[in-house]
């Protein structure tokens, strides 16, 4: 019996050791930080004048309380509407406490975002992409608080969300933004009529109390969304994949937000769905002043979107730019394979040698530059040394020892971005 | 560079017939409130060799023209008319043994998910020889002297240990192989290829569909290659047959169709996908959706959502008629038609 005790004991304490590890791994200051800030201005100075115009044309004021954690918002002039700061979030993937006590297996962790930083600015959209497994789907939830971040900051408006305590103020931040998911068929109550899922958040926010006021909303709502007043007594399963994903739109604008993340909100769509909805989120944003944070596998879909990108691989951003700057001129040696895998008549048949290999498994991530394995650049700094992301001139900021230090070459690509398909 | 045992049985090639014809087919379902067709009157040639793109949102029917080719169509779907031909000889009433002959021989099949078409509990290698030796005369120890060359031979790494591998131990895209290496290991003179890449990243993606084409390209397969993804089709398809509403909309080789669509479904299509290297502010929209089988309207399918219709497209269902170098079922292109809309470009534009 003592045996087993001091066993037990042993193994508790090597679980403590063990999150210890990781919460250091997760302290540690990274260098990336810095290139962040000096990245900052100059960023930040050019969308300047389209962030005053969102202000000015009856968006909600900036908050005028200065932000509780401290972050230098003064010196970069726009305060972004949200501000993601070196976000961490793992997975505790660990065998069960029996097993890992008689297979001596020590705890493991899926990284499953490893240190990401942006900016979005009011009214514009900013998009990830990536594989899947990336982490893109995880900044997502952490954003709107499905997930607790493991280290990192999310300001919102100037407001630190992890400090934003009391309740009521918490519900007052979180009303301002919804999310929109990719599956319409997964996210609607099927036994819900239409108007009673739209009109959950509006009661749930206390936004309209009165009965014919919450109806007139979803009304104006279901019209907005480009459906009919009169589909608001039907049932999720009469409508189309478009029209589901429409209903979800709707959903999420239900509480008058200023900030949409949509997760993949195509993907499962058809086409030609795709474009009818595509073309409604552009009108919305243009109409509403929204800030979307579009998460997306599909370039083609990101560059029409987009007015800046970031590229995740691994739980990283590898590339980060302005959508025009990084699809005419990417740096990253991923941001060039995934544009070289985006099929197109031009490129038939030279395709097997551009693109190699497969993401590696995120619990047991390749040592130094994660993309080194499929890289074709790679050197022995790439295999022991994970590079931060740098600012490049044109404000681009690449994680590439390769690009650093001037040896990725051309981009001999234009063939691949001028005429996708068409 | 690899020479082929010669107990294979190569069927005498017959050039003067398509490898497989497709004429008028009808597919049908019985159901309570009526019979629902969901192929409606489908013609098309697959050439030796080629590949034949079928694109269409969905349930537009393209799974469900392979699933009937390929005979395996679930009831109380039914083929209720017209004819498929391999290679001349009619296959579409063929009794349900001498079917099973010919799946896996003749015709193969990759699904969308390698999960679903990989038993879990045998090893790739019991699996690729089990279909060789169903299908063909070799010794146990050929058999595995073969999958071991097709495992290498779809970019499988160290294929001598990985064929005592089960799927699990497989990645995504290294399965998808292993299914692609299963289609091919019988000679079949036709695959049929159900959304093969679209469980897959798109880096992995690029790497099937380069795949494919190069290994079809090698053993003279034709594919009937089906997807909703135009991109797909534009990087593999010989000609691309675009479905709409369980008919045919248009037919043409892929570079016409993709550059210069005739049909206005087609154009919308195209319109409606958002291109890397242009600047566009809002896409090109169909308005609505496709009708469904218990709801589709007189005449031309389409014609409730066409910009260009006109009373003849409510009345009369379109052929498939000239229409520059494809073949569109849009009377915009009837030579009788007296006034064409101006906008047209009609005939060799």
């Amino acid at each position: 019996m003592s045996i087993i005790e001091r066993a037990v004991s042993k193994a508790r304490r090597e679980d403590q050791a063990a999150v210890e590890d990781a919460e250091g791994l997760i302290h540690q200051p990274v260098e990336h930080d810095v290139a962040h800030d000096v990245a900052g201005p100059e960023r930040d100075a050019v969308p300047a004048s389209q962030a005053s115009a969102a202000a000015g044309d009856g968006a909600p004021e900036v908050d005028a309380v200065p932000a509780a954690s401290g972050v230098e918002l003064a010196k970069a002039g726009v305060q972004p509407l949200l501000r993601v700061e070196d976000l961490r979030c793992a997975f505790d993937v660990s065998k069960p406490f029996l097993n890992r006590l008689l297979e001596r297996a020590p705890r493991r962790w899926l990284k499953a975002v490893d240190g990401v930083s942006f900016d979005i600015t009011r009214g514009e959209t900013f998009a990830l992409v990536g594989e899947s497994g990336c982490g893109k789907s995880t900044v997502a939830r952490l954003i709107v608080g499905l997930y607790e971040p493991s280290a990192g900051r999310i300001v919102f408006d100037g407001h630190d969300l992890a400090l934003v305590t009391r309740a009521a103020e918490r519900q007052k931040l979180r009303r301002r933004f919804q999310m929109i998911f990719q599956d319409p068929y997964a996210s609607l109550n099927p036994r819900w009529r239409v108007e009673r899922i739209i009109a959950e958040p509006i009661r749930v926010f206390g936004l309209e109390t009165e009965q014919a006021a919450i109806r007139a909303r979803v009304a104006e709502l279901l019209t907005q969304v480009g459906l009919s007043p009169a589909d608001g007594a039907k049932y999720p399963h009469e409508f189309s994949g478009g029209q589901r994903q429409r209903i979800c739109i709707a959903r999420a604008l239900a509480n008058r937000p200023e900030f949409l993340v949509c997760d993949e909100p195509t993907s499962a769509l058809d086409v030609s769905v795709q474009a009818q909805i595509l073309n409604l989120m552009r009108d919305l944003q243009d109409a509403l002043g929204l800030t979307y944070l579009f998460i997306s596998h599909d370039l083609a879909v990101v560059r029409h979107m987009a007015n800046e990108v970031g590229v995740m691989y691994l739980g990283r951003i590898v590339e980060i730019a302005a959508s025009r700057t990084l699809f005419e001129r990417p740096r990253h040696p991923y941001t060039r394979m995934l544009l070289a895998t985006i099929p197109s008549l031009e490129m038939r048949g030279q395709r097997e040698d551009l693109v190699r290999g497969e993401v590696p498994n995120p619990i047991t991530p390749p040592p130094g530059c994660s993309f080194h394995p499929r890289c074709p650049l790679a050197d022995a700094r790439c295999r022991s040394e994970a590079p931060a992301l740098r600012p490049l001139d044109g404000g681009q900021r690449v994680a590439c020892h390769a690009v650093e230090e001037g040896r990725e070459g051309e981009w001999d690509g234009a063939a691949v971005v001028q005429e996708v398909v068409r | 560079m690899r020479s082929r045992s010669p107990v294979i049985y190569q069927v005498p090639a017959r050039e003067d017939v398509p490898l497989l014809s497709v004429r008028n087919l009808r597919i049908e379902f019985p159901s309570r409130r009526g019979t629902l067709v969901a192929i409606d009157d489908v013609s098309f040639d697959i050439a030796r060799g080629e590949v034949l793109g079928v694109v269409g949102e969905s349930g537009a029917g393209k799974s469900l023209t392979g699933a009937a080719i390929i005979g395996l169509l679930e009831p109380p779907g039914r083929i209720a008319g017209g004819e498929i031909l391999l290679d001349g000889e009619p296959i579409h009433a063929l009794p349900a043994e001498r079917m099973r002959r010919l799946r896996g021989r003749r015709i193969a099949m990759i699904f969308q998910d390698p999960l679903t078409s990989l038993n879990p509990l045998y090893t790739v290698g019991q699996q690729l020889v089990e279909t060789m030796l169903t299908h063909l005369d070799l010794s146990d120890r050929q058999a595995r002297e073969r999958a071991i060359e097709l495992l290498e031979e779809v970019g499988i790494p160290a294929p001598r240990e990985r064929i005592d591998h089960y799927p699990h131990q497989f990645s995504g895209g290294m399965r998808q192989r292993v299914v692609i290496a299963l289609a091919l290991c019988a000679e079949p003179e036709l695959i049929i290829a159900d959304e093969p890449t679209t469980a897959l990243d798109v880096s992995v993606q690029s790497q099937i569909i380069a795949l494919l084409r190069r290994l079809c390209r090698q053993h003279r397969t034709a594919v009937m290659l089906v997807t909703h993804d135009m991109g797909v089709i534009a990087e593999t398809a010989d000609r691309v047959a675009v479905m709409y509403a369980g008919r045919l909309a248009e037919i043409g080789p892929v570079e016409e169709v993709v550059r210069r669509p005739a049909h206005p479904y087609t154009r919308g299509l195209m319109g409606s996908i958002p291109v890397l290297g242009a600047d566009v502010r809002r896409l090109v929209q169909i308005d609505g959706a496709m009708p469904r089988l218990t709801a589709i309207p007189a005449g031309c399918a389409f014609n409730p959502r066409c910009g260009e219709a006109f009373a003849r497209c409510r009345e009369v269902r379109p052929e498939l008629l000239p229409a520059g170098a494809t073949r569109a079922a849009c009377w915009l292109y009837a030579d009788d038609l007296a006034s064409t809309p101006g906008t047209e470009p009609v005939e060799g534009a």
